[in-house]
């Protein structure tokens, strides 16, 4: 009887201990950045962010608060030290400025850093796809050999986050794609749509889904009626700042530029307007619930005042914390829609890349490549193709045109190419070049198309395939914290100035129209045959087999 | 049904026997009959009703909504635009960019030099394009709406430009757009928008485009002439190449042009009323027929769409047709109005309504489409508003004459040889054929050597303009080019009659086997070319089939007779044809000679590379001269 209350006492206080243990281990900060653009649009950047420190007893490691369970078992179970998703819909234009989030093509990309012996990677990789198709209700399970690459330039490994979460790219961006014994695969679903059906799993996840805090404003209807949406999760391992100990980051964001002459609004709106809901209290676990709202536009005035101001990739922030105290609603007003943006705030390096070319056989890519910087960049240019595309990487030329009006030939400093595999794996392009400063810069290549069998067109086969964006990739030094850039390179808590962001481009996507062959040819072929067997077998086959013996009387 | 062909005639099938004794009459019949057949063409009994074929358009049935106070805002702010103090035409452009980065367009301007032919004629244009981005798509399609300053007429297209803005605006408000919209107005007509497709396509050009689009769908041309009120609308749909839009594409302008209520009619030939007698109603539905297998054929000014279709995009022109007692169009015609927009107020507003309604339903129809066009035919002739002619109900025509070609020259092949070969023994046949053929061996040679020394002149006459310095070119008009082209036809036809009449005595080369081998060649040329452009080969085949089949059916033995080959052959050649055809090509008087149909085909192929020309160059005069050598051999 004792020892049965002695066992239960020790449980109980062992469960009390974990509880608290658990509740100091997770920490959730949410974040909503409002910044209207100079054409009148306003962009909304909702960011969420779990930080769960690593343990190594047993214990805490399947014990799960407010990280959500699903992202930490999958990335236990497939050894995932990276993991980088976004669902994107819609382009982002240059006249906005810099991109609030890293990936920003349209389409589905995954990007992960798998641990673990190569061979399995390929495994893991498989089944992590499979795995966050389910958890997200999309159609990441076309993730294959057939549109995974291993970048070994572009994508710098993520390390060192501080304790608030933002992440800046280290300047190893040389670093192989095998870093400590991590494989690094990138999947990319060019055609995958974003809808309600990704959004209600990713509020799930949140600790406080959409009953309380910012994700009380996340409305479909209106998420989804807009000029840019990117929605997406995070995960990487860091080292928290304070403590040293091992962490788990997990960062969700939605990223969505609203045009609010679409909904009816004037210059003068509120968020309840905007969004068509109401700005609940803050989440009671979040132990950070900011708004931020840009003071991008000098004639912008906010309707209550904030309880912070501060500066933001070069603007005056005005911060309103939702935990001091409860907003009824936060309205902005400004004047007319301003004229062009002005070239500060441009960024620094832009991309388009262009399909050339109009016929069934031959084609080419072209790209062209903006930097606006005056001194040279060194980026690097990632293009991967489906294997119908045959690159010819002998035609690569590249050519750039200062701003004196002088073009002249551009040697790549680093040539990667993967040639691709049929029906195996893509062809994989990397240029690492330096941009002289202000210039345009064309990359061309020649590729051909392939002819597919009639089985691999698909239902809609005289559209074509959209073929993923090409990815330009470059270091921006975040010395000054007043110049432009983007928002996840501004340190909220001061970041070490001196080091530099890693941003990427998408370009645009574009349709490879293949040569379709005459799909009713096999009713013709099967009809023919038939006919022909069916009239003629019999005839011939007589002709061929049958012979007459003449028989005597005496045998019948 | 064993079928052998032996030389020695042995051993043949009844049906090959048969041939062989009608096939000298054979050809005329078949000839004849693919003539008659294209004749039957405008019969009312031959035509399908059109229907639609690809489900997913669905036209007409969107709520529209153009019309707006902001879209005739936008219209009205190109007059402004334009009307800038100081501004000239060649200002307008500028103006254009300015109008669209107003209305929220991605914008520019590309300056070009566009030369009517290699260095002749260079002038400076401008065309701007500005692209209204879908705003939930990934922009990797887009449709296309294009206007030139100037119509084919010649008369001045601001109304369309200045609807082009109401457009836009319009376009710029809408969230449903699945693809890009691009509006290009052009001052340089068809080698204008030749020059922006090259530089949106990612060709090698002097004057690049940094802002694109996706690939482009499918694309309207609008041709508005300054007017007050417009009776219908003309729907032009040939391309440089004879290539066709898709049928659905001109099916469903039709069909939302009439739900607007002003319709929409081929060529602007409206049908013939219902009490019209049969003989009538033949004759409008065979002009119809005739005027599009002229422009098929020579590609002649259409508008602006025609350049689109050689890269696979679906286009048409869509033009204004203004009423018949219409004041302004009536002085527009005159030339009596200045380059002006303040001369040339838009239509009325009903008009204006219309039009937009209409060009803002057909977006939204091929705003629905997933794919290209692929449903309906590409290949057809329409003898009459919604109906259709496809390509198994008139390519038997051409398959006739082909036949006709091929018959004699089977015929000729055998029949080779003088006629003392021929006796009804079969054996002295067989020994005096086996002769001849040791002689025939060493005909053949001079046959292909004729053939080929005739089409190494048509090569040079192709190769002059390429070759030749623009300098030396400037001074020389059309006209005495083709005068120099008779000359030199006519005096190299002398000297080869002259060589091979002086071998007269060894009968060095047959007349049958060269007549034999040139329809052989022509008959594959017209057969391959019915596949691509219908009409060039009727026209090919009616200017050097029929000659060809005609060229010494009687015998010549006379001098007299020889002459009147001679003669007639040269009326069939292309300086003559070229020349006095003028009105049938181009629409001219035959006795105008300021511009001729030579100097169009040159600037078509220099452009856009239109078949016509090498044609003209390669078999249409080389098988002329041929002909004339034909009469001449003995």
């Amino acid at each position: 009887m004792r020892a049965l209350l002695w066992i239960a006492a020790l449980a109980a206080a062992g469960g009390g201990v974990a509880a608290s243990a658990g509740s100091r281990r997770e920490t959730f900060s949410e974040d909503l950045l409002v910044k209207p653009l100079p054409d009148g649009k306003v962009l909304l950047h909702f960011e969420f962010s779990v930080q769960r420190a690593l343990s190594t007893g047993i214990e805490g490691q399947h014990s799960y608060r407010l990280f959500p369970r699903q992202i930490g078992e999958i990335a236990l179970r497939y050894g995932v030290r990276e993991l980088q998703l976004a669902f994107t819909q819609g382009g982002w234009r240059d006249k906005w400025g810099y991109a609030p989030v890293a990936s920003q093509g349209a389409g589905a990309e995954i990007l992960a850093r798998i641990e673990g012996p190569p061979e399995e990677a390929a495994r893991q990789w498989k089944g992590l796809a499979n795995a966050l198709s389910g958890v997200f209700c999309a159609s990441l399970n076309f993730v294959g050999q057939e549109n995974t690459s291993s970048p070994r330039l572009t994508f710098a490994e993520t390390t060192n986050a501080d304790s608030n979460g933002s992440t800046s790219g280290s300047t190893g961006g040389s670093t192989g794609s095998n870093t400590g014994g991590s494989v690094l695969k990138h999947g990319y679903l060019p055609r995958e749509n974003v809808c309600t059906e990704n959004l209600t799993p990713w509020i799930k996840q949140l600790p406080c889904q959409s009953k309380s805090g910012i994700a009380a404003l996340l409305n479909p209807h209106r998420l989804f009626n807009m000029h840019f949406h990117s929605m997406g999760a995070s995960l990487a391992a860091a080292t928290d700042a304070t403590s040293g100990t091992p962490v788990l980051h997990y960062k969700q964001h939605v990223s969505v530029v609203l045009d609010p002459s679409t909904f009816g609004l004037g210059s003068n709106w509120t968020l309840g307007e905007l969004m068509d809901r109401d700005l609940a209290a803050a989440c009671p676990v979040a132990s950070q619930s900011t708004v931020r709202v840009v003071a991008s536009r000098p004639d912008l005035q906010t309707n209550s005042r904030p309880d912070s101001t501060g500066q933001v990739a070069g603007h005056t922030t005005h911060t309103f914390d939702l935990q001091k105290r409860r907003l009824d609603d936060i309205g902005l007003s400004f004047g007319s829609a301003a004229g062009p943006p002005p070239a500060s705030t441009l960024p620094a390096i832009s991309a388009h890349r262009y399909v050339t070319g109009h016929g069934g056989i031959s084609g080419g890519i072209e790209a062209i490549i903006v930097n606006r910087r005056a001194e040279p960049v060194r980026i690097v240019y990632l293009d991967v193709l489906p294997w119908y595309l045959r690159v010819y990487s002998h035609t690569l030329k590249v050519e750039s045109t200062a701003a004196g009006g002088r073009t002249a030939a551009l040697a790549p400093s680093r040539l990667l190419f993967t040639p691709a595999v049929d029906r195996g794996r893509p062809s994989s392009l990397e240029v690492e070049m330096y941009l002289p400063p202000n210039s345009h810069t064309t990359l061309r290549f020649d590729c051909e198309k392939g002819f597919l069998k009639y089985t691999e067109h698909p239902p809609d086969a005289n559209r074509g395939f959209n073929i993923g964006p090409a990815i330009v990739s470059y270091e921006l030094p975040v010395a000054d914290p007043a110049a432009s850039q983007p928002l996840f390179c501004a340190a909220a808590n001061g970041q070490a100035p001196g080091k530099a962001c890693a941003v990427r481009i998408y370009t645009e996507l574009f349709l490879a129209s293949l040569p379709t062959p005459d799909f009713s040819m096999p009713y013709n072929v099967v009809s023919l045959t038939c006919t022909v067997l069916a009239l003629f077998f019999g005839r011939v086959f007589n002709l061929l087999t049958r012979d007459f013996a003449i028989l005597k009387q005496a045998d019948i | 049904m064993t079928l052998v062909l032996s030389g020695q005639g042995e051993k043949t099938s009844p049906l090959l026997r048969a041939g062989r004794k009608y096939s000298a009459r054979l050809c005329y019949p078949l000839a004849a009959a693919g003539i008659v057949w294209l004749l039957l063409l405008p019969l009312s009994n031959f035509w399908n009703r059109a229907y639609f074929s690809e489900n997913a358009m669905m036209p007409g049935q969107v709520d529209l909504a153009f019309g707006a106070q902001s879209h005739l805002d936008a219209m009205a702010s190109v007059d402004a635009a334009l009307a800038q103090p100081g501004a000239e035409p060649a200002d307008w452009p500028d103006a254009m960019a300015r109008v669209f980065s107003k209305i929220g367009l991605d914008t520019e301007v590309q300056r070009i030099v566009c030369d009517e032919v290699p260095g002749i004629g260079s002038a400076a244009g401008a065309n701007v394009h500005g692209i209204v981005r879908a705003p939930r798509s990934d922009s990797v399609e887009a449709l296309l709406v294009a206007a030139a300053w100037r119509t084919a007429d010649n008369a001045t297209n601001v109304n369309a430009v200045r609807l082009m803005a109401g457009l836009a605006q319009y376009a710029s408000e809408q969230v449903h757009w699945a693809k890009d919209i691009i509006f290009v107005v052009t001052d340089a007509g068809e080698p204008g928008i030749e020059a922006w497709l090259r530089a949106y396509h990612g060709l090698p050009t002097q004057a690049p485009l940094s802002v694109r689009g996706g690939i482009i769908q499918a694309a309207l041309s609008l041709e508005l002439p300054p007017a007050r009120a417009y009776a219908r609308m003309g729907l032009f749909l040939e391309g440089k190449g004879g290539q066709l839009p898709n049928l659905d594409f001109v099916n469903i302008v039709q069909h939302i042009a009439r739900i607007e209520r002003l319709p929409a009619y081929i060529h602007g030939m409206e049908d013939p009323p219902r009490r019209a007698s049969l003989w009538q109603r033949y004759l409008v539905s065979a002009r119809l027929l005739l005027r599009q297998m002229r422009s098929q054929a020579f590609g002649s000014s259409m508008g602006v769409h025609a350049p689109l279709l050689r890269y696979r995009i679906d286009a048409l022109t869509v033009a204004g047709i203004p009423r018949a007692g219409d004041p302004v169009a009536a002085v527009a015609q005159q030339g009596l109005l200045r380059d002006d927009p303040a001369d040339m107020p838009l239509p009325g507003p009903a008009t204006v309504r219309a039009i937009g309604r209409t060009v803002e339903s057909t977006l939204r129809s091929l705003n629905n489409l997933l794919e290209h066009f692929h449903q309906s035919f590409f290949f057809y002739i329409l003898p009459a508003n919604q109906r259709y002619l496809s390509i198994g109900d008139y390519i038997p025509a051409v398959g006739l004459m082909v036949a006709s070609l091929l018959f004699q020259a089977m015929h000729l092949w055998w029949m080779q040889g003088p006629d003392s070969l021929r006796s009804d023994n079969p054996r002295t046949r067989i020994e005096r054929i086996n002769t001849y053929y040791a002689l025939l061996r060493r005909t053949l040679p001079s046959s292909i050597g004729i053939i080929l020394r005739a089409h190494a002149l048509g090569l040079v006459l192709l190769a002059v303009p390429i070759l030749i310095p623009p300098a030396v070119l400037t001074n020389t008009t059309s006209t005495a080019y083709l005068f120099t082209m008779a000359l030199a036809s006519v005096s190299m036809v002398l000297h080869i009659a002259d060589v091979y009449w002086a071998e007269a005595a060894h009968a060095a080369i047959d007349w049958r086997q060269l007549k034999a081998l040139v329809e052989m060649y022509v008959a594959v040329v017209i057969a391959s070319l019915s596949v691509m452009n219908v009409s060039l080969a009727v026209g090919m085949f009616v200017v050097t089939g029929l000659p060809l089949i005609l060229t010494r059916m009687c015998s010549t033995d006379s001098r007299l007779r020889r002459a009147i080959g001679l003669a007639l052959l040269l009326a069939a050649s292309p300086e003559c044809t070229m020349t006095l055809g003028r009105n049938v090509v181009l629409g001219l008087h035959p006795l105008d000679f300021a511009s001729s149909p030579f100097r169009m085909f040159l600037g078509d192929f220099h452009h856009f590379s239109s078949l016509v020309y090498p044609l003209v160059c390669l078999v249409y005069w080389p098988v002329n001269l041929l002909c004339m050598v034909i009469v001449l051999v003995p």
